[in-house]
C-alpha cells in the first residue's frame, strides 16, 4: 500500500476516533447529569420531644409509658423531578448511628399519600429504622405532601437523663 | 467497516453506563429526630399510719412502745445517687420520740434503719439508682424516751419525704 494511502487511512482513523470518543464524552456526560438530578426528595420538618415524669404510666412506682408518637405530620416529604407519572421510585430511610441506646428503636410510617400524578404506597406501617437503608415506601411520578410519622419505643427509667438525638435520612431511589 | 464496529460498540457502551447511572440516580433528604430525657424522681407514701398509742406497760418498766406497718411507698427515678430524707413538721415531746424505718426497694439503696424523726430532714435511705417499684415497707414506732413514763398527750406530725440528691440535704 502506497505510503500517502496508508497516512491517509491512518489521519481517517485517528478522525473517526477523536469524535467517537468526543461523543461518548459528551454522551456520558449527559446522561449521567441526568441521572443525578433526575429524582429528588425533600423532607422538611423532624421531631423532638421530652419524656420527664408526666410520661410515667401510674406516677411514682410505674415505669414510662411504652413507646412516643410524634403527630400524624411530623415530616412532610417531596419526590420531584421524576420523569412523569410512569417513573418509578422508591424511598429508603436510615438513621445516624450516633447516640444509639440500648433497647431504643426509631420507627417511621406513612400517614398520608400526599398528591400529585403520580402513585405512592406501601410504608403506612411502622418501620423500625436501621443504621442501614430499609426500604420504606415507593411509587411513580412527581407526589408532594407525603406525611410521615415517627414512633420511639424502648425507652425506660434506666436511661440517663439527658438529650439524645439521630439523623433520619431518607433516599429516594429511581428505578 | 471495523470502525463503525466499533463506534457502535462504544455507543452502546455509553447509552449502557449513562442508562445504568439513570436506575441507580438516588438523592438524599435528612431529618433530625432527639429527645430529652428529664430528671424524673417521684415518690409517693401510700396511706396514713393508724393512731399510734402508749397504754400499756409493765409495772416496773418503761411503758411499750407502739408501732405501726400499714403504709407503703412507691418509688421511680431515673437519678444514679439518689437518696430519700424526711422530717417532721414540728417537734415531738421530749419523752416522746418518733420513729421511722424505710425499707429500700428490693433492687437498689440501703436503709438507714431505724430514725429518730426530728424538724430537720434526715437521710432514711441512700444510694439509690434508677429504679421503679412499689409497696416498699414503712414502719413508724411511737416509744417513750428517757426513765419515766411520758406525760399523757396527744397530737398529730406531718412526716415530709424527699427523694433528692446523694449530695444534697
Amino acid at each position: 500500500m502506497p505510503p500517502a494511502l496508508l497516512r491517509e487511512l491512518g489521519w481517517t482513523i485517528i478522525k473517526k476516533a477523536a469524535l467517537l470518543f468526543a461523543f461518548v464524552t459528551v454522551a456520558f456526560l449527559i446522561l449521567s447529569g441526568l441521572s443525578a438530578c433526575a429524582v429528588d426528595v425533600y423532607a422538611v420538618g423532624g421531631w423532638n420531644f421530652t419524656v420527664d415524669s408526666s410520661c410515667l404510666v401510674g406516677g411514682a412506682g410505674s415505669n414510662l409509658i411504652d413507646s412516643f408518637e410524634s403527630k400524624l405530620d411530623a415530616t412532610v416529604i417531596n419526590i420531584t423531578g421524576t420523569g412523569g407519572s410512569g417513573d418509578a421510585w422508591q424511598v429508603q430511610v436510615r438513621k445516624s448511628s450516633v447516640s444509639q441506646l440500648q433497647g431504643v428503636v426509631l420507627y417511621v410510617k406513612r400517614t398520608g399519600d400526599g398528591s400529585g400524578s403520580g402513585t405512592v404506597h406501601g410504608g403506612s406501617s411502622y418501620v423500625a429504622v436501621e443504621t442501614s437503608d430499609t426500604d420504606f415506601f415507593e411509587g411513580s411520578g412527581d407526589r408532594t405532601d407525603i406525611t410521615v410519622q415517627y414512633k420511639v419505643s424502648g425507652i425506660s427509667i434506666k436511661i440517663p437523663p439527658g438529650t439524645y438525638s439521630t439523623v433520619i435520612t431518607f433516599t429516594v431511589v429511581d428505578r | 467497516m471495523k470502525t463503525r464496529k466499533l463506534s457502535m460498540t462504544m455507543l452502546t457502551m455509553a447509552m449502557l453506563v449513562g442508562l445504568y447511572g439513570i436506575a441507580q440516580a438516588s438523592n438524599t433528604s435528612s431529618q433530625s429526630v432527639s429527645y430529652e430525657v428529664a430528671n424524673i424522681n417521684e415518690i409517693d407514701m401510700i396511706g396514713n399510719p393508724n393512731p399510734l398509742v402508749i397504754d400499756t406497760a409493765l409495772a416496773g418498766y418503761q411503758p411499750y412502745a407502739d408501732t405501726d406497718n400499714s403504709t407503703t411507698y412507691s418509688i421511680t427515678t431515673n437519678g444514679s445517687t439518689k437518696k430519700i430524707t424526711a422530717k417532721i413538721d414540728s417537734a415531738m415531746p421530749e419523752d416522746l420520740a418518733l420513729r421511722i424505718l424505710l425499707d429500700p426497694p428490693s433492687t437498689t439503696g440501703t436503709s438507714a434503719g431505724e430514725v429518730t424523726l426530728t424538724i430537720t430532714e434526715q437521710t432514711v435511705v441512700s444510694g439509690i439508682s434508677p429504679v421503679v417499684a412499689k409497696n416498699i415497707k414503712i414502719l413508724y414506732t411511737l416509744a417513750p424516751v428517757g426513765d419515766t413514763p411520758p406525760t399523757p398527750t396527744s397530737g398529730i406530725k406531718t412526716v415530709t419525704f424527699t427523694l433528692t440528691d446523694a449530695g444534697g440535704q
